[in-house]
């Protein structure tokens, strides 16, 4: 506990502050905020008319789009990087400690995937699977774990001549014992470390696959969305475009700095002995 | 040019990593400082490099020619040679390169000098090599060579020899010796207290930050006053075993028949032949139920190779690993694993032995489940004379000792046939040694256990072992009992390293280092 007591505070506040609006915010707001109002669209931001942060081209409460949005982003960053972290933690490792040809095999896949544009990738994925919501997720963490199998491979392969795993295989345990009990929680540190550092970029890819049109869906939308469409309207309605953009910095800035925090200080405490 | 060093004091924070050490230095003598790990003794030289981390603070006057000089001014005049030459030099340049810069000018032929005065063959192709390039007798000659192309006053040399065979430490030892008749004043810091004794004249004995004692190097060494002192020079040679008999007759408990291992090398090119390494040439051995085997080798001679094919973790080239007469490689997976408790191994870096996310009773009781001995963790730590609350420590929160008695109780815990102990003494201090040495040769007598024990340090080996076997680039050159060996062995290789073993006596030492 003494972890996140000596982590940045800052950054912390201000995104356990976003999170929680993004969470429980919609709930709070008036029903009607985020439907349509053809009569009222484009409205700037003002206290008085109660849409703080304006309206949009349909006349929806920009702040609960925002909001909205912010579920939507947070959600593909957290859930794209929980799937590579087990998908990509689990690959390296047995890569890692099985060796010779097993990690060759598996390293090349990875190699593979790794030269293919990751937007053909996600445009072969469309046609294949169809327009998901959940295909953003598949996509993300379809690149994401290229990167966690590589750096968990390269830990297990210098873990993997300590004498404390010799002394392991010398006591007889099963690779599969040795891989859960010994090698596993030792890779804690830089798998926590490069998780948190990829939810940003997840959440990026995804604003940038939406800016594109290939993310999410109307009426669903996200960060990136709503940078898309505030692009548009830029020259005489410039909060469409602040609004989701602020959003968008701050959270990414902040999960950046937390990362470094959360490295700086589990590398202290559970380096590996040299 | 004269050092003098007055009430030097290094601490940091709260904990005193030096105190009040104070000694003078004349043009032309050595001064040796001996202590054990944790003694102060390398932060004393950084301190006078004036190398220490910002951290430390540090009080006392550090004079030369009588005068208090910044810490840049006194590297101009006081040059170091550091333990490991491999990471002193930087590997992306020549070396050459790296001495112009300790020159300060492309002076080729003040470098070629200095190359030369340090001792090596052929200057003008070591100048043109890079790091890797050179063996660690060379690289550590090298290193001197900067040091000397400043022609500085005093060189520090911290632990020169520690990371070097013995064979290879007595021929860096001349090059020292020479360099001082040269007239060059010198500080040498060590732990080998035998190698402290071929160089110094004065000499500094360090324990936990404190001086316990100085005097002339002879003095020192033949009437020490502090018990610190008797025990360090006591523990420095082994006491080696009166008369070993030969054990060969009982029956065999693991055995090496024709044990051969082939490294692939890395290829030049993609298209050019692969050509391999051979750590192991067609070994046998044979090791009989409770005896104890010793495998002496220097690095690069197959040692390593041949314990972790024994331990059945890396599979031969040819021949056969036998396990009470069955050849390992026949055994089902499930067999192996199960076959396993019966030959248990001791590693040598003792915080590296144990998973730095478990407590050491977890290790050990990890073992006890896998292979259900009806021992517990309480009398397997009593067993190695540790108390029960080392149990709940984590491998950083032990010593070294500690963790290698934790280490043997793991092992232990399977009930084994034989012990592989492979370098296990070499991360610990002497003192720490003895202690080990001791408790191994109690175990082994209380269990009837067959002892394998790998080792490069001769002098271990003496305390220690029945028999003896020598490796050299993978092939045997002997083998025999060891009273044997020392007393009458045929092999110059053999008679070398036996020779190389360092004394703590100034005229046994200074004799060795000539002929070297």
């Amino acid at each position: 506990m003494s972890l996140i007591a000596r982590l940045p505070r800052l950054p912390l506040l201000i995104l356990g502050f976003i999170v929680l609006t993004c969470v429980i915010g919609p709930w709070l707001l008036p029903a009607a905020a985020g439907e349509m109002n053809l009569l009222n669209t484009y409205a700037p931001p003002s206290f008085s008319s109660g849409h703080i942060l304006g309206t949009d081209p349909l006349g929806r409460d920009v702040l609960a789009r925002l909001l909205q949005a912010g579920r939507v982003s947070l959600a593909v960053g957290l859930a794209a990087t929980l799937a590579s972290a087990l998908i990509g933690v689990t690959y390296g490792a047995i890569a890692g400690y099985r060796g010779g040809r097993t990690d060759l095999a598996m390293m090349r896949l990875v190699d593979i995937i790794y030269a293919l544009p990751f937007m053909f990738f996600v445009i072969v994925l469309m046609v294949v699977i169809g327009r998901h919501m959940w295909l953003i997720f598949v996509a993300i963490a379809a690149v994401e774990w290229l990167t966690m199998a590589r750096i968990v491979r390269g830990q297990t392969v210098s873990l993997k001549q300590m004498d404390f795993i010799r002394a392991a295989r010398a006591m007889g345990l099963t690779d599969g014992a040795i891989i859960r009990r010994h090698i596993l929680p030792n890779l804690a540190t830089p798998v926590i470390v490069f998780a948190t550092l990829s939810v940003p970029q997840a959440i990026m890819i995804e604003s940038f696959l939406s800016f594109l049109g290939l993310g999410v869906q109307e009426p669903m939308t996200s960060w990136g969305s709503m940078i898309k469409q505030g692009v548009a309207d830029m020259e005489f309605a410039p909060w469409l475009l602040f609004a989701p953009s602020a959003a968008l910095a701050v959270t990414l800035i902040c999960l950046s700095v937390l990362g470094d925090g959360l490295r700086d200080q589990l590398d202290k405490r559970l380096s590996l002995p040299t | 040019m004269s050092l003098s060093v007055r009430n030097l004091t290094i601490r940091y924070g709260d904990a005193v990593a030096a105190g009040d050490v104070s000694f003078a230095l004349a043009p032309g003598r050595c001064l040796g400082i001996v202590g054990e790990s944790g003694s102060g003794k390398s932060q004393t030289g950084l301190a006078i490099m004036g190398l220490l981390s910002p951290a430390a603070q540090v009080s006392g006057d550090i004079l030369v020619d009588g005068k208090a000089l910044s810490p840049a001014a006194r590297r101009e005049t006081i040059a170091m040679v550091f333990q490991d030459p491999q990471s002193a030099f930087c590997p992306h340049m020549r070396i050459q390169g790296q001495i112009y810069e300790a020159i300060g000018s492309d002076d080729r032929p003040a470098c070629l000098d200095a190359l030369a005065r340090a001792g090596l063959p052929d200057p003008e192709r070591v100048a043109r090599s890079y790091p890797h390039e050179l063996s660690g007798g060379m690289r550590q000659r090298a290193m001197l060579a900067m040091a000397l192309a400043r022609t500085p006053d005093v060189i520090i040399a911290d632990e020169p020899t520690t990371a070097l065979d013995a064979s290879v430490q007595l021929g860096i030892l001349r090059e020292f010796t020479k360099v001082k008749d040269a007239g060059t004043a010198m500080i040498v810091i060590s732990h080998d207290i035998g190698v402290i004794a071929g160089l110094a004249d004065d000499i500094l004995v360090m324990k936990d930050g404190a001086v316990i004692e100085s005097g002339g190097a002879n003095d020192v060494l033949t009437a020490p006053q502090k018990p610190y002192t008797q025990a360090l020079i006591a523990a420095s040679v082994l006491k080696g075993r009166s008369e070993t008999k030969d054990t060969t007759g009982g029956p065999p408990v693991l055995a090496a028949k024709g044990l051969s291992k082939d490294y692939p090398l890395p290829k030049p090119h993609p298209f050019a032949k692969q050509k391999t390494l051979t750590a192991l040439a067609s070994i046998d051995m044979t090791l009989t139920a409770g005896e104890t085997l010793a495998i002496v080798g220097e690095s690069g001679s197959g040692k390593s190779t041949l314990a972790n094919l024994l331990l059945g973790l890396e599979t031969p080239t040819s021949g056969d690993v036998l396990w009470s007469g069955q050849p390992f490689l026949n055994f089902t997976p499930a067999q192996k694993r199960a076959e396993r408790a019966r030959i248990q191994p001791v590693f040598q870096d003792p915080f590296a032995s144990f998973d730095p996310q478990r407590r050491l009773g977890r290790s050990i009781q990890d073992m006890l489940d896998l292979h259900g001995g009806s021992s517990s963790v309480e009398a397997l730590l009593e067993a190695v004379n540790l108390p029960p609350e080392m149990a709940a420590k984590y491998p950083h929160e032990a010593s070294g000792g500690q963790n290698q008695r934790a280490a043997i109780a793991r092992a232990l815990a399977a009930d084994p046939e034989v012990l592989v102990c492979d370098e296990a003494l070499s991360a610990l201090d002497k003192t720490t040694q003895v202690q080990i040495i001791a408790l191994l040769a109690d175990i082994k007598r209380a269990r009837g256990l067959a002892m394998l024990f790998i080792s490069h340090d001769l002098d271990v080996v003496s305390a220690i072992a029945d028999r003896i076997v020598i490796l050299k680039d993978g092939h045997c050159v002997e083998q025999g009992t060891a009273s044997d060996i020392f007393a009458k062995s045929q092999s110059p290789y053999t008679r070398a390293l036996i020779n190389a073993q360092t004394v703590p006596d100034v005229a046994q030492m200074q004799a060795k280092i000539k002929v070297a």
